[in-house]
């Protein structure tokens, strides 16, 4: 499903944002990623949706070597990943529901069907009363379960979220990670980078703990029950 | 893997089933190109109205640029003009053997007037040749009466003229070889300075109008695109979330393209219609001053062609600076 080896991460003059990781990823994991602002994480994700390109080192995604991927490719493969950020990365000229149907217009479904899936997912979130509202009328939690509206309509078969919970309550923080659950229960792999600690421990998941750019930890899932 | 029991209890959206609802994804209704094509059309459309401030911006950076090449063009033909205006049209003589018959000259008439470049032929007889002879040498006319009749030695001759234009002395050159080998023709005689002369002339005005427009064209060129960036930096989100979920590059640069056109075409019309303006002013201007209309007297505008090409220009410079724009645009800048 995702493998990386050997990665590094380098920003001019001398800035090594990641250094030799080597991580392995089976197809509907869900893993954590840990660590302090400016440990990697955020650079990490980047690499996995290639918003960037590795230094040196493999990045296998999805089956597809990242650094030989063209245009072409790294718009086939985002196709197939749903990413979600803390700032939600919402059009605020679009209404809700478009911006959720974002990924099927891209894959030239047709505008009554996207309408339709749209309404229907917006409906399981609770939103179906806001779909043809601006991003900017709902609240911080209503956005960002459009964001993950957004992320999970096309189906991926991996879901990157970069502190997706960075900017909410504790009550809201449980309502996106039940999603995000249901996205891995489904069959989706989900990689959540986090410096939630406590988000992390209650859950007990795979966490791979990165520091100045380096894997120093990778805690297993605890056993269920 | 189930959240705990307390956390659920706070979810409103427990209930929700992603494995019945993606069961319906991916759906079989997809949009045929031709929709998809009208679809970034009407994005297009959508984008230059949300965003008014720097379509007006994008459409007056064209319109003063295209009226600067608009000026410069009209100026340029303004004195082509001037130039073939002076009457210096080129004339080729063709000389005639004696004993052609006018069934004979006719044909070859026929012929030179069916070369591209020729602008009239004009037959001269040996009696005509003679009389106007004579008539520019009165004060010999006893001399001259001695070659009346069968005593002409003047030769009938053709009089070739070929418009004036930068093709002119390979056409005039390729007409004079051709038309050496028909054996009514005697002698062919041009004035080889008369042509080195106006052709050196033209060529050098089309050099230095060439370079001229071409840069303007860069000139302009940078300024619209420029403009256009700052003009797209309003538009980063969608361009960097339309990358995010994975649309194709054209996906996401097709509308910028179609409002670029869009608004080069509005600026370049603009543009015309400004130097329709000030050439109409100028041109009365002219004619209230009688030096300036003794030199020009019938200045036109610019061509039908050349308006063209004006909106042309305004409307590639604005579509493909847009697309460079958009495709300059690092992921990230949001």
């Amino acid at each position: 499903m995702l493998s990386l080896a050997k990665v590094y991460k380098h920003y001019p003059p001398h800035q090594t944002a990641l250094s030799g990781i080597d991580l392995k990823l089976g197809q509907g994991e869900f893993i954590f990623i840990a660590g302090a602002s400016g440990a990697g994480k955020s650079t990490l994700l980047r690499l996995l949706f290639a918003a960037e390109k590795a230094s040196s080192g493999e990045v296998i995604v999805l089956g597809r070597n990242l650094s030989v991927l063209d245009a072409g490719g790294v718009s086939d493969l985002r196709r197939e990943i749903g990413v979600i950020f803390q700032d939600y990365k919402l059009l605020h000229r679009r209404s809700v529901i478009d911006n959720v149907s974002l990924p099927l217009e891209v894959a030239g479904i047709s505008a009554k069907e996207r309408r339709q899936l749209g309404y229907e997912l917006l409906t399981s979130l609770g939103l179906s009363e806001r779909c043809d509202v601006s991003p900017l009328s709902l609240s911080g939690g209503e956005q960002q379960r459009v964001a993950i509206a957004r992320a999970l309509i096309n189906r991926p078969r991996l879901i990157l979220a970069d502190e997706p919970t960075g900017n909410l309550d504790r009550d809201l923080t449980w309502q996106i990670f039940e999603l995000l659950t249901a996205a891995n229960q489904a069959g989706c792999t989900v990689v959540v980078a986090t410096h939630d600690l406590s988000i992390i421990e209650e859950l007990g998941l795979r966490t791979i703990v990165l520091d100045q750019g380096k894997i120093v930890d990778d805690v297993a899932k605890k056993k269920d029950g | 893997m189930m959240l705990p029991r307390k956390k659920m209890a706070r979810d409103s959206t427990s209930s929700f089933n992603l494995k019945k609802f993606w069961s319906a994804v991916p759906s079989d209704s997809y949009n045929s190109l031709l929709k998809i094509y009208l679809q970034l059309y009407l994005v297009g459309l959508k984008n230059m109205l949300s965003s008014p401030v720097t379509t007006i911006l994008t459409i007056f950076t064209v319109m003063v640029s295209m009226l600067l090449l608009s000026v410069f063009i009209l100026g340029l033909e303004n004195i082509r003009q001037l130039l073939l205006d002076r009457g210096d049209s080129l004339s080729v003589s063709l000389y005639l053997k004696d004993g052609v018959s006018e069934e004979q000259v006719k044909l070859v008439k026929e012929e030179v007037l069916s070369v591209a470049g020729v602008e009239s032929v004009d037959y001269l007889s040996k009696e005509q040749a003679l009389k106007n002879f004579s008539e520019t040498l009165s004060e010999y006319q006893a001399l001259i009466s001695g070659y009346q009749g069968d005593n002409n030695p003047l030769p009938a001759s053709l009089e070739v003229k070929f418009e004036l234009n930068i093709d002119s002395e390979g056409k005039i050159r390729g007409f004079i070889e051709g038309i050496k080998k028909r054996s009514e023709v005697e002698l062919v005689q041009v004035e080889e300075s008369a042509i080195a002369r106006l052709m050196s002339l033209l060529r050098a005005g089309r050099s230095a109008s060439l370079l001229a427009l071409v840069f303007v064209f860069i000139m302009t060129s940078a300024i619209v695109a420029n403009t256009i960036s700052l003009g797209l930096y309003s538009h980063r989100a969608e361009i960097e979330i339309m990358r995010l979920v994975g649309a194709p590059e054209w996906f996401v640069r097709a509308p910028f393209l179609v409002e670029g056109i869009i608004q080069g075409l509005i600026g370049a019309l603009f543009s015309l219609s400004l130097a329709r303006v000030i050439f109409g002013f100028l041109r009365d201007k002219i004619a209230e001053n009688p030096l300036l209309n003794s030199v020009i007297s019938q200045p036109s505008f610019v061509s039908l062609e050349a308006a063209s090409l004006i909106v042309f220009i305004g409307m590639a410079v604005a579509g493909l600076g847009s697309f460079v724009a958009v495709k300059r645009m690092p992921e990230g800048t949001i």
